[in-house]
């Protein structure tokens, strides 16, 4: 786990969400390639940087020229109403969508030209859906993942994970038979089985009950990876990211530190941008 | 390659232990191909000398619609639960997911042959044990050919709004000469004949499914890509 | 004359296949001898034969745009592959039609499973699944991959339903009329000449009315691209 209070210094000054997107002259020019962002030696959690990621689907526009960076570590929430394009933002740092046009650099490298297969090691997903077979136990669910994923140690790991999360007394169970609360559960055990450095989270807190709710923080607290969180619910996202931005009809249209806002205030603040 | 043929394992694995605790695929096809066989025996109403002449044709049509179920099920379920997109999250080789489907694909729809011929020579009053060895062959290198295809269109109609319909426009065009490969050769060899009568044939299976086979693989990651 | 070619939209090359068609109609037509067994019917085939070739060639099209599309990821290819696949379409459907026209007087009978005609046939197949994919998979995000991907795969099947049908046909003899060597061998050098004639002009025709598809595709982008700007600069304000 990371150390404290290096991350924290991270958390504070790292993220830096360009704001210059929503019609500002200059941002045009075709943006650079950045270099390797941010401090080295944050538990080796990668920075990301976003430049002029456009998706079209069709006739819509789901991003449009969004220009962002994710200092390594840190921790952004990224808000917006239903299809603001968050989730296509993530899909395409996933590797799972393809961009029009723009770029995702990981630590200066460009990961959106070809695919890298190696891609998925570093990244962790957890979303509204669990990724997992309702037919198959738990077990049978993270032994397939863990292969898949090329996990060592693999059932030392599975075990330490369920454990973590509280499952371990189910892990001979149907995904089946288990509640909303507990899949999600099994779902962060999933999503950490390879020891990502960075975390996609969309959505995570759909269906995840008190206890996993702590858990969740915990794995965050411990500030070794780069998080994006996708989220409707404001006050989750504030209280846990470094820095906060908002997504509307695929544009980037507002971003803070989240010490500048006040919880109270933010709420009149999101309205402001997303009408 | 070899790292894909693990993965494409692992994912097969995957399937097969699915199917082996709900048998929905398996059962649906077998049933289906069962009513196909009866229903054509109403449609030509004939005595067993024409039956016999038809037979072939008969047993793939319904070979091949219980294919396309069998391509179709292996990913709607994944898509509509949202499963696909952990496996494309994995770091493997995309075309592995393909070979595992595949793999999939042809398991099953070889269970459905081995549990439905014997029914159908009962049915049809037909000799098959002396055209054993030969008609696994065959029957063998025509579904690998033929699920190579319907898995591919599959992964692309499981996109599609009327996906139970678009995957027999897309695929039994393309298809047509494996079916017609087929169906040749399952006649050639219920009439006795020997494999220098359809060497032809026997090529075109061959060159048809190891090229197909290699395409889809190579095309698999453009389509599972948004 | 350029002044009337211009008010009709009539490009120089659109201009030249025009008097192409009016010269094939005149070869085929008139100057051709009359075939001995056939009759006049058999005037058919410099269109027949011309179509089929076209249906062919644009399919081919289509799979060597596609491969180019999945390549660059440029729209213009998918653009092509479209425009081809929507004429080649026509021409094949003209193949349809024409075949039983001729095949009735000839063989007697509207439709007969022999090679050629079972060929077209499922190539009409397979065009009518990549337009049919096209207009049904308009939402989808995917639809141009997936079309490049049945584009390929249709031209790659080419040959391979050339043999099937071919050799399916082969092992019933007695219904084989007409074989390749048999259309060809039958044929003076006045037919000859203007089945050629006939296969070139169509392949202009093919080139010129699949650049008038391309040109529209584009304007539709255009507009699309038009429209895009008026509503970012009056969000809202959808309807123009």
């Amino acid at each position: 786990m990371g150390d404290r209070s290096a991350s924290d210094l991270a958390g504070t000054s790292g993220v830096n969400v360009s704001s210059g997107v929503a019609g500002a002259p200059g941002v045009d020019g075709a943006a650079g390639a950045p270099g390797t962002s941010g401090a080295p030696g944050i538990a080796g959690a990668p920075g990301i940087s976003v430049r002029q990621l456009t998706k079209t689907y069709g006739r819509f526009r789901a991003l449009h020229r969004v220009d962002m960076d994710v200092a390594p570590g840190s921790f952004l929430a990224l808000f917006g109403p239903n299809g603001a394009g968050k989730s296509t933002l993530l899909g395409i740092i996933a590797g799972l969508v393809r961009p029009s046009r723009g770029q995702v650099f990981l630590d200066g490298e460009e990961i959106t030209k070809d695919r890298d297969e190696d891609l998925g090691k570093r990244i962790g997903a957890l979303s509204y859906q669990t990724y997992l077979y309702d037919e198959l136990t738990v077990l049978e669910n993270l032994r397939f993942y863990g292969r898949l994923f090329g996990v060592e140690n693999r059932e030392d790991r599975i075990g330490s994970l369920l454990t973590t999360v509280g499952m371990e007394a189910r892990s001979g169970s149907p995904v089946r038979t288990l509640s909303r609360g507990m899949r999600q559960r099994v779902a962060l055990a999933r999503a950490l089985l390879h020891d990502p450095d960075i975390l996609l989270l969309d959505e995570p807190y759909s269906g995840l009950d008190q206890d996993a709710m702590v858990m969740l923080k915990t794995v965050l607290a411990a500030r070794d990876k780069t998080v994006l969180l996708v989220t409707h619910d404001l006050v989750r996202g504030l209280e846990s990211a470094d820095r906060v931005a908002i997504l509307n009809h695929g544009r980037l249209v507002f971003d803070a530190e989240t010490s500048e806002l006040s919880p109270s205030d933010f709420e009149q603040t999101y309205r402001d941008h997303v009408v | 390659m070899r790292s894909m043929l693990a993965q494409s394992w692992q994912i097969y694995r995957k399937d097969m232990l699915v199917e082996y605790r709900t048998r929905e695929r398996v059962v649906t096809m077998f049933v289906f191909s069962l009513i196909v066989v009866i229903i054509f025996n109403f449609a030509f109403n004939a005595g067993a000398d024409v039956l016999q002449r038809v037979a072939p044709g008969m047993i793939w049509v319904a070979f091949a619609f219980a294919g396309m179920l069998s391509a179709s099920r292996s990913f709607s379920p994944e898509k509509d639960r949202g499963t696909f997109e952990g496996l494309l999250l994995a770091p493997i080789d995309r075309g592995s997911i393909f070979l595992g489907k595949l793999m999939g694909n042809v398991t099953l729809i070889g269970l459905v042959q081995l549990a439905v011929l014997p029914l159908f020579v009962l049915f049809f009053n037909m000799t098959i044990l002396p055209y054993l060895s030969k008609l696994l062959v065959i029957f063998f290198l025509g579904t690998v050919g033929f699920s190579s295809v319907a898995t591919l269109f599959a992964a692309v109609a499981v996109n599609t709004r009327m996906r139970d319909v678009m995957l027999p426009v897309l695929l039994l065009p393309v298809a047509s000469p494996v079916l017609i490969a087929l169906v040749e050769t399952t006649r050639t060899t219920f009439e006795g004949g020997d494999w220098q009568d359809m060497t032809n044939w026997i090529r075109l299976l061959s060159v048809f499914t190891v090229v197909f086979l290699i395409a889809s693989v190579m095309l698999f990651e453009y389509i599972v890509e948004e | 004359m350029a002044g009337i070619a211009a008010r009709l939209r009539i490009t120089p090359f659109g201009l030249i296949c025009l008097v192409g068609l009016v010269a094939t109609l005149y070869l085929s037509l008139i100057w051709a001898p009359r075939e001995r067994v056939m009759g006049d019917v058999q005037r058919i085939m410099y269109f027949h034969v011309a179509s089929a070739w076209i249906a062919e060639f644009a399919f081919v099209l289509v799979g060597v745009s596609s491969v180019i599309y999945l390549w660059l990821r440029e729209r213009r290819w998918d653009i092509v592959a479209y425009s081809a696949a929507e004429v080649g379409f026509v021409f094949c459907c003209f193949v349809m039609i024409t075949g039983p026209i001729w095949g009735k007087p000839v063989w007697g009978t509207w439709w007969t499973w022999d090679p050629r005609l079972t060929f077209s046939m499922i190539l009409w197949l397979i065009y009518v699944a990549y337009l049919m994919l096209r207009v049904y998979g308009d939402d989808l995000p995917q639809v141009k991959t997936f079309l490049a991907v049945l584009g390929i795969l249709g031209t790659i099947d080419i040959p391979f339903i050339h043999f099937a049908t071919l050799w399916w046909r082969g092992l019933h003899p007695d219904s084989l009329v007409m074989t390749e060597e048999g259309l060809g061998a039958g044929m003076e050098v006045d037919m000859r000449i203007a089945l050629g004639v006939s296969a070139v002009v169509f392949t202009l025709l093919f080139f010129y009315l699949m650049s008038r598809r391309m040109a529209l595709e584009r304007l539709r982008d255009e507009t699309e691209a038009l429209r895009e700007r008026v509503e970012h600069r009056h969000p809202g304000s959808v309807g123009i």
